[in-house]
């Protein structure tokens, strides 16, 4: 379904990321690991051409087929929160702190011509919010404020959710969150992932929370490509020094070995 | 049921105590803008009153501030010169709010190269001398309260943008902007619907602060000649009339003087007070 093809990010003439085959089959769950800095936030929003200013990726993003990196601003927000959903680190800062939750639902919702009648886009606002387990009446009519840390980051997946993607992109989702929390937002997306038969790439520094969701891990380190393979493949025998540092430094992983 | 909750977390939100400043500023503005709508049902004497006999009178029963060198009221006259004054001040302020708005938007947020000249005119703009500007306008294009709405916009408008840009480049750089264009958003949706609420309290304060300017401005080109025309009262009209009398009536300057004193002084309270109160830092500090 998405296939990156020597992708290559660079600020000038410093590349900062280069992939050079990296794939997400229908359904599938890439986790992305590697310590601050090694170009994994960058990776994955290039996939959607959301990149900060100066900074350009060559190559190609091939999402069904389609080249994503040559693509239009037009078009590309056409697949931008319809077909690629993007759950962001810090929900508390994700979420537009002037407009109730139920406006800013809405708004992905008739963008993308999800919904056009009110009771319509209604019904699907409280549909979602109940599929990521939030009151929806109460929650439709709150401000970002007014909601937990976990709730705000339900909203940003319900958000996320809204119309139906192929891929959800999760950059670092629990890293920001109380522990507690983290767990029911990992199971959550976990549940969504399976039941809607959606793609998901899971951004984290957190070896112990990529290895309990994801079926694939990618290890990146200073912008390269280290290793990829099945995460049991990963964690059990990990052909790489960085990837074996990474597990060793990793207190959840207990069955992983030196060497 | 579902609402106590909530209504408790926006009163927990609520901006605190009113500052002082908002309560007087609003008071004197208010008094200003109070006896200027009164003169539209009310005054002491008629519009078209006047008495030779009691020319530049002081003080007394009936004429509560005396009367000026035609024997007209100044109490009625001050009423009446403000009509013009808070009207063009009003309209002036209102073309400064909008496209001041929509040019530190544009500045903030269009393609590179559009927004760094926008930013640079808003420089240019600014770094102009206000009153000179207006004079010069002014005369160029007749005096009238249609020249001096334009002279006065002129002005405001890159000064509103001046302010705004920072704040609206800010807010652009937060990660709800980020979040809004992987959701397929455009630039010019996110820059009206996401960044111009969130500027909302700026601009408030940058309309309280254009009005007390707009009447400075307004009185001052009224009082050098190029402003609003003879017969319409003015309250800068009514001070320059004065000033060549000053030694024979100083109560005529009093009043007008005065009247301007006070609105420039409650509109600037009022906008100090409103930056202090509506402060997005301060309002978002119950995040969580």
């Amino acid at each position: 379904m998405l296939e990156l093809r020597n992708l290559r990010i660079k600020s000038g003439h410093k590349v900062l990321s280069d992939i050079p085959t990296l794939t997400v089959a229908p359904g599938e769950r890439l986790g992305i690991v590697g310590e601050s800095g090694s170009g994994k936030t960058l990776t994955v929003m290039s996939i959607i051409s959301l990149l900060p200013e100066g900074i350009s990726a060559t190559g190609e993003v091939l999402f069904h087929g389609d080249n994503l990196l040559g693509m239009t601003e037009r078009r590309l927000q056409d697949i931008r929160g319809k077909r690629v959903g993007v759950v962001f680190q810090d929900p508390s800062r994700a979420l537009n702190p002037t407009m109730k939750i139920g406006r800013q639902l809405a708004e992905v919702l008739r963008l993308h011509g999800e919904s056009t009648s009110r009771d319509d886009i209604r019904n699907k606002m409280l549909k979602l919010l109940k599929q990521v387990s939030l009151d929806a009446p109460a929650v439709i009519n709150s401000y970002p404020h007014e909601l937990s840390g976990g709730q705000q980051q339900r909203v940003v997946i319900a958000i996320a959710m809204a119309c139906g993607p192929d891929l959800l992109i999760a950059d670092e989702p629990t890293t920001a969150l109380d522990v507690t929390v983290q767990k029911s937002i990992l199971e959550l997306l976990l549940c969504l992932c399976s039941e809607n038969n959606m793609g998901l790439i899971f951004v984290s520094h957190n070896l112990g929370v990529v290895q309990s969701i994801c079926d694939r891990i990618a290890v990146m380190y200073q912008g390269a490509l280290v290793e990829v393979g099945p995460a049991k493949v990963i964690l059990g025998s990990p052909q790489e020094q960085y990837t074996r540092d990474l597990i060793a430094a990793s207190p959840s992983i207990p069955q992983a070995k030196e060497g | 049921m579902d609402n106590e909750p909530q209504k408790l977390a926006r009163a927990e939100r609520g901006r605190g105590q009113i500052p002082l400043q908002v309560i007087l500023g609003g008071i004197f503005a208010g008094f200003v803008v109070g006896a200027v709508l009164l003169s539209f049902v009310w005054t002491p004497w008629g519009p078209e009153f006047f008495d030779v006999s009691n020319r530049l009178t002081g003080p007394s029963a009936s004429h509560w501030f005396g009367t000026d060198h035609l024997g007209r009221d100044l109490l009625t006259m001050t009423m009446l010169g403000g009509r013009a004054s808070l009207s063009i001040t009003l309209i002036s302020t209102a073309i400064g709010a909008i496209f001041g708005v929509l040019l530190a938007l544009g500045a903030a947020g269009a393609p590179p190269p559009i927004a760094a000249s926008l930013a640079r005119l808003a420089d240019i703009g600014i770094a102009l001398p206000s009153i000179l500007i207006a004079l010069a306008l002014a005369t160029a294009l007749g005096p009238g309260s249609g020249s001096m709405i334009i002279a006065i916009s002129v002005w405001f408008v890159p000064v509103t943008a001046r302010v705004l840009i920072g704040p609206a480049r800010q807010v652009l750089a937060l990660d709800f902007i980020e979040a809004s264009r992987s959701q397929g958003r455009g630039q010019f949706f996110i820059l009206l619907r996401h960044v111009m609420p969130n500027i909302a309290p700026l601009i408030i304060v940058q309309i309280s602060i254009m009005f007390g300017a707009g009447v400075l401005i307004e009185s001052s080109l009224s009082f050098l000649g190029v402003g609003v025309q003879p017969p319409i009262p003015s309250w800068g009209r009514t001070l320059s009339e004065a000033q060549p009398l000053l030694s024979v009536a100083p109560h005529y300057l009093l009043l007008p003087g005065a009247v301007i004193v006070v609105a420039i002084l409650g509109f600037n309270l009022l906008g100090d007070g409103l930056r202090v109160w509506l402060d997005p830092q301060q309002s978002r500090r119950g995040t969580d």
